[in-house]
């Protein structure tokens, strides 16, 4: 929890019409945070200090995309790309759990899955997914461990990739001339 | 397939001690250093590989070289296990080096071959970015 300061109320008032919650615009891109916050300065203006909650599993990601329709889908199975990492070495670093890569007919192939490209995600997006799956007896301590499994492991693998340290510089990958055989 | 205890313990060596593993960067544009990229997104391999070269009399030793690798274990480890054997050699040396040298030393399987050959190509690159600097 931590508290703000005035200069960061008008900061974020600058902002209110570039916000979804009071411009309505469903389909707006950008980063997100909980909207609560602004809530909280429009309608608590004579406070000068308010108390937001920092949720430390978001603070280092970025560039990570569910694939599938978040509401429309099976609600036991998560399929997340996680950019610029490669799946297979992600499930090697994962190795306390059992996850899969690509979708679920695709898992003993190497090939990026066909049923990700026709979700509309490019190849690389598709080699670079990982497949959770939550039964009845997975509990929430499990979820917790997987969740500081996966920043570690997605941190390492990312120290240790050229396509990620392309994208800190600033390098579009898709204007990159690649050598291949 | 299973992988072989050597590429999981290279693999996992070199993502929790990556500075002792060789990887980093150098700045490709200095003149004792010659870069090396091969592979493609598209094709789930990218790896990048750097010598930093002094000359020696009539010939060049590889005194440093760092990496950066996208790619399954076996290709992280392949291209870990090829810095490892480059690190000293000259130049002629290091051209000798052959993709079936890091097939032995790994026990890659048939199906993860295409991750050591990828290794090969990246020093050839390497050594002839350098090699056209001088």
């Amino acid at each position: 929890m931590i508290l703000k300061w005035l200069e960061v109320h008008d900061i974020l008032r600058e902002g209110f019409d570039r916000s979804p919650m009071f411009n309505g615009r469903i389909q707006s891109t950008g980063p997100r945070y909980c909207p609560s916050i602004e809530d909280k300065i429009d309608r608590f203006a004579s406070k000068d200090k308010h108390q937001i909650f920092v949720e430390p599993e978001g603070w280092t990601t970025e560039e990570i995309y569910v694939n599938g329709d978040v509401n429309n889908k099976v609600k036991n199975i998560l399929n997340i790309s996680f950019a610029y990492v490669e799946g297979e070495s992600l499930i090697m670093a994962l190795k306390d759990i059992a996850v899969s890569s690509g979708s679920a007919c695709t898992s003993a192939s190497l090939e990026p899955s066909y049923v990700l490209r026709a979700l509309g995600r490019k190849d690389e997006l598709a080699s670079s997914s990982i497949r959770f799956s939550f039964g009845r007896f997975t509990t929430d301590e499990d979820i917790e461990y997987t969740l500081s499994l996966i920043n570690h492991a997605v941190e390492r693998l990312r120290e240790l990739s050229p396509l990620w340290e392309m994208y800190l510089d600033g390098i579009d990958l898709d204007t990159v001339d690649w050598q291949t055989h | 397939m299973a992988y072989s205890k050597k590429v999981v313990d290279k693999f996992e060596n070199t993502i929790n001690e990556p500075a002792k593993y060789n990887v980093g960067r150098f700045d490709p544009k200095d003149m004792d250093i010659g870069t090396g990229m091969v592979g493609a997104p598209a094709c789930g391999d990218v790896m990048k590989l750097q010598i930093k070269c002094e000359q020696q009399g009539n010939t060049h030793v590889i005194k440093d070289v760092k990496f950066k690798t996208y790619g399954c274990g076996s290709a992280i480890a392949s291209s870990s296990e090829l810095v490892e054997m480059l690190i000293g050699k000259t130049l002629e040396e290091a051209k000798e080096i052959k993709n079936i040298d890091i097939v032995e030393a790994l026990e890659l399987p048939p199906i993860k071959i295409h991750c050591s050959v990828l290794a090969e190509d990246s020093i050839k690159q390497a050594i002839e970015d350098y090699e056209q600097k001088q």
